[in-house]
């Protein structure tokens, strides 16, 4: 299939998840992806900001390419760490893809009124999780044009 | 004047002169007896006919035997001092002896006085040299049995001592005359000079005093100002400024006196209004300093009629705003016409191949070779707007500079042609690539049009080695292959946009590569340029500027 | 989780390209394509006005930039400006890759930014990776 865009720069991806498996589960995904890329993970809302804005022991992390979402995660649940980088004019446009279990509509409309890019309902079964994870890259990765990232210091 | 007396034809003055009670001697300038009186011959024992026309002090010499007798010096030196002074000059006491007829000489003492006679000029045209001869008296008393009298002698040594005084200190006058003299040759040499300088200097030259009023005004200020220095002396600068300046220069005056706070003054060059003579207003370079005198402060301005160099610089500026205008125009043009264009060349693109499947049956060989045609024009009309979109691209994309690790930009480059390297085989050696300040879509196009040709232009099997050497001021990068070479007489148009030098079932491409890494090149004020030998193969080379990080200098 | 039918607004003032589009959605069946040739029209599509009285809501809309009279990115605007509206993704679709156009667009909140590939196949491609993204993965609003 034909890719158009070759990213010089492995995508940062930062994975907002608690759960190990699905932690596993999706970095695993993303390692064998076509794209070359890097995941990062934060377990919960305050590793989440902190590692976003480099603070706390995450001082030299790269700024993310594309944030996953948990909105189920201890601290600050997921919809207020959505709300922080959607109000925050530095982090406002990094595309932030809602992976959770909750397919109740209540968390889908706020979840989109906050300006969340996408909403995914987690699939119970393995192999649609995979599905689902390798769906994710081939469009956030391979056929989305991700907003040009301010210059990087090497 | 002098009253015309009338002639008395009788009245010998010659015999009258020489019958006059008294020692007189007339002498020409130079020491020539042009006449004596019948005494003094008497007195000096010789004859007019031996004197007339000689040389005063041939006739008397000093006493050979006398050692320190000083008479001849005493009179010459009389005598330079009344030609030179114009005066008469008298002398003290003076024992010169004289010789008798029998050649022995004989003690006298004199009183003598000189006095000059001017010519109509004023110069001394003759000497009356006077004489009292005092020997008898100074003879009485050395007779008298005792010396002369202490008090006679004292008075005979001390006046020989004050004349001695007298001389010395003459001659220091004389002396400090004469360094005054030449001090003061030299200061009008100098003044002279600088007038001189003031009077020729191209530039005006002005001066005023604490008000305001014009003291001095060169020859190139009255070309600048149109005025005679006379109309402009004495009255004050504000005549020569037009406004603001000719209302607000009293204030200007009043400030720096007040508060010494210097707006204008000891600073270079700033640019002022001038008025000329004729109301005309132009532009002027103005220097001030100021300087104080025993009469207070005075400024003096430099000044220059900028109104030639204006007027370039003007039209130079004009000019250059033309340029860029023109430029940028060009470029918007590019980048509009380009963007404009792709659309319906898609359009022509898509539907061209929609029509091909859509009517695959219904087509025989003939249309489907015309529908390749249209395909295939639409397809290399993209790419040529594709490429002219990124070259026109290379100055509005609003990238910012960045340190970009040459090495990483490498990587990427190498990963996305892996494809082509792969199919190709090629083996490629590289250096260290080091740090650039650059925007970094720029390293990476350069490095993957050069990269990509060279893996294009290859014959065999292509062994590709990217290079990079640090010199003085920049990084020097190079990229090498041993593919088909370029001959001398194409590598001229090499870098001109859309050249190409091969068909495009030759070699594919649109032939805006190279054109690209020069116009990403000249951006960073870098050179580009190959050298190459046909069937060896080439080596192109880009010098991009080195950047200091802090105060480390960037090693590779 | 599925979403039965899909409603896509697909707003592109370049008649060819709502074509194509449509071509390329018609295969999945799973989409109800609507089409509208500018910014206004989209917008009063969107608040049923006029003629669009009965207008459905749509469930995603794919947005291009350069279209005369209202551009993609006024309407993104307004959109997102809406609380109504806001919850339906926008995909902006444009030929344009500036980054100028990127940056200004996912600063409007735009949910996602697609380049329109210059070739038919490309072409193709991403409208059908868009359609199974949000047709078959993501959730929307119903």
């Amino acid at each position: 299939m034909h890719t158009p865009y070759q990213h010089p720069q492995p995508i940062e991806i930062l994975l907002v998840e608690d759960n190990a498996g699905d932690i596993e589960l999706t970095q695993e995904a993303f390692h064998d992806a076509k794209i070359v890329n890097r995941t990062h993970v934060a377990r919960n809302g305050d590793e989440a900001l902190d590692f976003l804005y480099r603070r706390a022991g995450f001082r030299d992390v790269v700024r993310p390419d594309v944030i996953l979402l948990d909105l189920n995660i201890p601290r600050k649940s997921g919809q207020e760490v959505l709300a922080v980088i959607k109000q925050d004019a530095a982090l406002q446009d990094i595309p932030v893809v809602i992976l959770t279990s909750s397919a109740a509509e209540r968390d889908i409309v706020v979840s989109y009124k906050l300006h969340a890019n996408a909403y995914i309902v987690k699939p119970v079964d393995l192999a649609q999780f995979l599905k689902v994870v390798e769906t994710v890259e081939n469009f956030w990765l391979s056929v989305v044009k991700l907003p040009p990232n301010p210059p990087r210091g090497e | 004047m002098k009253a015309k007396l009338p002639a008395h034809p009788s009245l010998d003055f010659r015999v009258l002169f020489e019958s006059v009670p008294g020692l007189y001697l007339v002498l020409d300038s130079a020491f020539i007896i042009v006449a004596a009186s019948n005494e003094y011959l008497r007195a000096t024992m010789t004859r007019r006919e031996d004197v007339i026309g000689r040389d005063v002090f041939d006739i008397f010499p000093d006493n050979p035997d006398d050692a320190v007798t000083k008479g001849e010096h005493n009179v010459r030196a009389s005598f330079n001092r009344v030609l030179k002074d114009r005066l008469t000059d008298v002398l003290p006491l003076q024992k010169y002896d004289i010789k008798g007829p029998d050649g022995h000489y004989v003690e006298r003492y004199w009183s003598p006085t000189n006095s000059p006679v001017l010519d109509e000029k004023g110069d001394v045209a003759y000497i009356i040299h006077r004489v009292e001869d005092v020997t008898e008296f100074v003879k009485l008393k050395h007779q008298s049995g005792d010396k002369p009298s202490g008090q006679e002698y004292e008075i005979y040594s001390q006046s020989q001592k004050v004349a001695a005084t007298n001389e010395k200190l003459y001659r220091e006058l004389g002396e400090r005359e004469l360094l005054t003299e030449s001090h003061r040759k030299r200061e009008i040499l100098f003044q002279t000079h600088l007038r001189a300088v003031v009077d020729h200097a191209l530039d005006g030259l002005i001066s005023i005093d604490a008000r305001g009023n014009v003291e001095s005004f060169n020859p190139a200020c009255e070309c600048i100002f149109g005025y005679e220095a006379g109309e402009v002396i004495g009255k004050n600068i504000k005549m020569l400024m037009p406004e603001p300046y000719h209302t607000e220069h009293d204030g200007y005056l009043a400030h720096y006196h007040g508060t010494g706070e210097a707006r204008i003054i000891g600073t270079a060059g700033r640019e002022v209004r001038g008025r000329r003579k004729d109301g005309s207003i132009f532009p002027i370079d103005l220097s001030v300093s100021a300087f104080e005198l025993e009469d207070g402060k005075h400024f003096s301005g430099t000044l220059r009629d900028i109104t030639v160099r204006k007027k370039a610089e003007n039209e130079m500026e004009m000019l250059v705003q033309k340029l860029t205008e023109s430029n940028t125009e060009l470029e918007r043009f590019a980048y509009i016409c380009s963007h404009d264009l792709q659309e319906p060349l898609r359009m022509i693109s898509n539907f061209s191949q929609r029509l091909e499947s859509h009517l695959a049956g219904a087509l025989d060989d003939k249309a489907r070779h015309y529908m390749k045609y249209v395909t295939d024009g639409a397809a290399h009309a993209r790419q040529l707007i594709g490429d002219i979109l990124n070259y026109a691209r290379l100055d509005n994309d609003a990238e910012l500079l960045a340190d970009v690790d040459g090495q990483r930009v490498l990587d990427d480059v190498l990963q996305d042609l892996s494809v082509r390297i792969q199919e190709t085989g090629a083996h490629i050696s590289q250096d260290l690539l080091p740090v650039v300040h650059i925007q970094p879509t720029h390293l990476r196009q350069l490095l993957q049009n050069l990269i990509a040709n060279a893996l294009k232009f290859c014959a065999e099997k292509p062994r590709i080695h990217i290079g990079v050497t640090r010199e003085s001021d920049c990084w020097r990068f190079c990229v090498r292959d041993n593919g088909i070479g370029i001959a001398p007489e194409h590598q001229g148009k090499l870098f001109a946009i859309f050249q190409r030098l091969h068909n495009r079932d030759q070699y594919p491409g649109t032939g805006i590569g190279l054109a690209v890494c020069k116009k990403v090149t000249q951006k960073y004020s870098g050179k580009i340029w190959v050298e190459s030998v046909p069937g060896e193969g080439s080596t192109f080379f880009f010098t991009l500027p080195c950047r200091k990080i802090a105060d480390m200098e960037v090693a590779a | 989780m599925m979403n039965p039918l899909m409603r896509m607004l697909f707003v592109d003032d370049n008649p060819g390209d709502r074509d194509l589009a449509r071509e390329a959605l018609e295969q999945s069946g799973g989409v109800q394509f609507y089409t509208a040739c500018d910014g206004e029209e989209a917008m009063a599509f969107l608040r049923r006005c006029g003629a669009f009285e009965n207008a459905p809501s749509p469930h995603v809309i794919m947005l291009d930039l350069n279209m005369p009279r209202k551009g993609g990115l006024d309407v993104l605007r307004e959109i997102k400006a809406d609380d109504v509206l806001r919850i339906i993704p926008v995909i902006i679709f444009s030929s344009s890759t500036a980054a100028g156009d990127l940056h200004q667009a996912y600063h409007a909140s735009a949910n996602a930014y697609v380049v329109k590939p210059s070739t038919l196949d490309g072409f193709m491609s991403a409208m059908q990776q868009i359609e199974h993204f949000w047709q078959k993965v993501a959730t929307v609003i119903q």
